[in-house]
C-alpha cells in the first residue's frame, strides 16, 4: 500500500485559524441575515415574499417561524452568531444545543452562512471553517464539512442548492448557481452554473444550468 | 381522475390548491390504524399489541391523529403533533401528503413532502426523503406494498409501481415499475427487489 505523503498538521491548523478569523468579519449582520433568510424562505415556498412596508416583512417573518418547519433553527443559529459575536457566554451553546435537539441543525462555530439560506427539512450539518454564499439551498441530510485532518470546509458561492443526502467535503470551491445532485459526493472544485453528480462527483453539466428563482430576479 | 390531475405539475398556485384539495380525500387518519399497528408488528417482528409502544408505531399513530384533527378543521393541535413528531422522531411528513394505511416507519427519521401520495403497506427505512425536485410542487406516487431502505430518496413528479423495492443508499428521480428493484446513484433496475436490501 502506497503511504500518504506527510502532512503538516500545524501549517493546516494556523491556516484554519488565519481563515477562521478572515471569516468572523465577513459573518453578515443579524437583521439584514433574517430578513433576506424571511424572503428566501417565502420565495422557495412559492409565497409572496416583496413587501412594501416594514410591518408585511415582519408579518411574514412571524407567519414562516410557525408555518414553516425549519425556519426557527435558522433564526435561533443567526441569534447564536450575533450572541457568540457580542460574545455573551452560554446562551449561544444553549441555542446550538437546542437546534440539535429539536430539528437535528449542526451548524458549527465556524460557519459563515450568507443571507438568506434555506433548509427545507432540517437534518443539515456544516462544520468547519466553512463559507456558504448567499440564496443556498440545503435539503435534508446534507454534509457539508471538512475531510479528515484538517479544518478548513468548503468555499460554496451563491444561490447554490445542495439536494438531498449530498455532502461537500474538504478545501474546495463550489461555483455561483450550481447544483449538487441527490447523494453525490463532492471532493473536488465545481465550477458555476454547474451540475455536479456521483460517488465521488463529477461535473454532469457544466455552465448550462438556470440562475433559478432569486428574490429580485425574474424567474 | 385524481391520478390524471396529480400526475402534471400545477401551472399556478390556485392549480395547486385545486390538487391540495382532491388529494385531502385520500387522506388517511386514525381508521387505520390498526393496519398501521400490524405494519409496525411485522416490521418489527413484535407479537400482538408489543408494538403499540414501538417508537416506529408512536409516530405514524401521531402522523394519523394529525391528519383526522387536520381534517376537523381542529386549530392549533394538527400543528403541535407535527411539531412533536419533529422533535422526538424527527419524521417530518408534509399537510400534502396522503399515506394509506399500513405504514411502517421502524426507525423514525423521514421526510416526506410535497403533493405525495404513497399506497397500502408501505416500509419506509431511516434517513429517507421522499418529495420534491426544485421548484417542482408535485411529488411521486407510490403504490402499494414498496420498500424503501435507508438512505434512500425519491424525488420529482414520478410513479414507483407496485411492490417495488428501493434499496439501501438509492436516489430515485425516474418511474420505477411495478415489482422491480432498483439500486444505486441514480437507481437502476436490478432484479424483481428479493435481493434487494
Amino acid at each position: 500500500m502506497a503511504r500518504r505523503p506527510p502532512v503538516d498538521r500545524r501549517a493546516r491548523l494556523a491556516r484554519a485559524r488565519a481563515l477562521a478569523a478572515e471569516y468572523a468579519r465577513l459573518q453578515p449582520s443579524l437583521r439584514a441575515a433574517l430578513r433576506e433568510d424571511a424572503r428566501w424562505y417565502a420565495a422557495n415556498r412559492g409565497e409572496p415574499f416583496e413587501f412594501r412596508s416594514r410591518l408585511g416583512a415582519l408579518a411574514n417573518f412571524v407567519r414562516l417561524l410557525f408555518v414553516a418547519d425549519d425556519f426557527p433553527p435558522l433564526v435561533l443559529y443567526r441569534l447564536r452568531t450575533a450572541l457568540a459575536h457580542a460574545r455573551v457566554p452560554l446562551a449561544p451553546w444553549l441555542l446550538h444545543r437546542l437546534c440539535i435537539a429539536l430539528w437535528n441543525v449542526r451548524i458549527g462555530p465556524h460557519v459563515v452562512l450568507g443571507p438568506g439560506a434555506y433548509i427545507p427539512h432540517g437534518n443539515v450539518v456544516i462544520e468547519g471553517v466553512t463559507r456558504i454564499g448567499p440564496h443556498a439551498v440545503l435539503a435534508p441530510w446534507v454534509t457539508v464539512g471538512c475531510v479528515r485532518g484538517d479544518h478548513v470546509g468548503p468555499r460554496i458561492g451563491e444561490n447554490v442548492f445542495v439536494s438531498t443526502h449530498a455532502s461537500v467535503l474538504g478545501d474546495i470551491e463550489v461555483g455561483s448557481h450550481s447544483t449538487i445532485a441527490a447523494s453525490a459526493v463532492v471532493t473536488s472544485d465545481v465550477p458555476p452554473h454547474a451540475l455536479a453528480a456521483g460517488v465521488p462527483a463529477r461535473v454532469v453539466d457544466g455552465g448550462t444550468r438556470p440562475t433559478g428563482v432569486v428574490p429580485g430576479d425574474t424567474p | 381522475m385524481n391520478d390524471a390531475i396529480a400526475s402534471r405539475q400545477p401551472r399556478s398556485r390556485e392549480e395547486f390548491f385545486a390538487i391540495m384539495q382532491a388529494d385531502a380525500r385520500h387522506r388517511a387518519g386514525i381508521s387505520v390504524l390498526p393496519a398501521d399497528l400490524r405494519a409496525a408488528a411485522r416490521a418489527r417482528a413484535h407479537t400482538g399489541l408489543r408494538a403499540i409502544t414501538a417508537p416506529g408505531f408512536v409516530c405514524v399513530a401521531l402522523y394519523r391523529l394529525r391528519v383526522t384533527l387536520l381534517r376537523w378543521h381542529v386549530p392549533v393541535a394538527p400543528w403541535l403533533l407535527h411539531r412533536a413528531s419533529m422533535a422526538l422522531f424527527n419524521v417530518r411528513i408534509g399537510e400534502l401528503v396522503s399515506v394509506e394505511g399500513g405504514l411502517a416507519l421502524p426507525e423514525g427519521n423521514v421526510v416526506i413532502d410535497g403533493v405525495t401520495r404513497i399506497g397500502r403497506d408501505a416500509t419506509i427505512g431511516p434517513w429517507v426523503t421522499i418529495g420534491l425536485r426544485r421548484n417542482v410542487y408535485v411529488g411521486p406516487r407510490i403504490g402499494d406494498g414498496v420498500t424503501v431502505g435507508a438512505r434512500a430518496s425519491i424525488a420529482g413528479n414520478i410513479i414507483i409501481g407496485d411492490g417495488a423495492t428501493v434499496a439501501t443508499g438509492a436516489a430515485v428521480s425516474r418511474d420505477v415499475d411495478a415489482g422491480v428493484g432498483v439500486a444505486g446513484v441514480p437507481a437502476q433496475p436490478v432484479g424483481d427487489g428479493t435481493d434487494v436490501r
